[in-house]
């Protein structure tokens, strides 16, 4: 999986493109830990080009959702594929995350 | 006729080569003449074996990277359904399958089971001598 991060107006962008998994989430979970702080605790991630999830990967975006908003920030998801986004509903994820359709509809979602 | 199409696959007992189970169902059932929302089911199958395997990895095995995990996949074209066996010979599970049915607050963990549960039509697993022995089986048409 590649993973990119920007940033726009202050907040954190990172797209995920490819096979997320088990073996693809400790690099995001140290992405997490190593970055999001009181003054940067705003993270948009970017699903479209992730075509297949596990549940690895959905604690490792919980994990991720958590410690943003115990900084007074949030974590918002957006462009989901399809398989992707019922996997996120059969879990019931779906209703703990912020979900955008789009990358601009989730940097205007904070 | 051929009705039924086997296949044997024994992998690393690792997160890194997962893929390759997902990669050899996913070219399978690509060539399984009825499959009803092909993608969808593909997926299904692939997340319910990927959720298998992970568990064997983590909790069977407890990350032993000598470990190894044998699969056997077979496709019943005239009954329409795909039966998968995983066999490992790391820790049993004493108490049989955690009985997790729902998830009610964002979790960091016990996702796999659930999914699988969800994702398939049928889930067994058995300790035969010194193997775990994991079953599963879903309905293609």
């Amino acid at each position: 999986m590649d993973m990119n991060v920007s940033t726009v107006s202050g907040m954190s962008v990172i797209t995920l493109n490819g096979r997320f998994d088990a073996f693809e989430a400790p690099p995001l979970i140290k992405w997490f830990e190593d970055n999001v702080t009181k003054d940067q605790a705003h993270v948009v991630v970017d699903l479209g080009g992730v075509g297949f999830l596990d549940s690895a990967a959905l604690a490792s975006l919980v994990k991720g959702m958590k410690r943003c908003r115990e900084r007074g920030g949030d974590l918002v998801i957006c462009n989901l594929q399809q398989a992707v986004r019922i996997i996120f509903e059969l879990t019931g994820l779906n209703r703990a995350f912020t979900i955008a359709e789009t990358r601009e509809a989730a940097l205007n979602a904070f | 006729m051929n009705q039924f199409i086997r296949i044997k696959l024994e992998i690393p007992a690792s997160h890194r080569f997962l893929n390759v189970l997902s990669g050899t169902l996913g070219e399978l059932l690509s060539r399984v003449d009825q499959v009803d929302e092909r993608d969808t089911v593909t997926y299904q199958l692939q997340l319910a074996a990927q959720e298998v395997c992970t568990n064997i990895v983590d909790h069977a095995y407890e990350g032993n990277p000598d470990g190894r995990i044998e699969i056997h996949i077979e496709v019943d074209e005239n009954a329409h359904v795909l039966n998968m066996t995983f066999g490992d010979t790391g820790v049993g599970y004493e108490t049989g399958i955690p009985a997790i049915l729902t998830i009610d607050e964002p979790s960091e963990g016990g996702m796999g089971l659930f999914l699988i549960r969800q994702l398939v039509d049928q889930v067994d697993y058995q300790r035969q001598g010194d193997w775990n022995v994991w079953k599963i089986s879903k309905k293609l048409a």
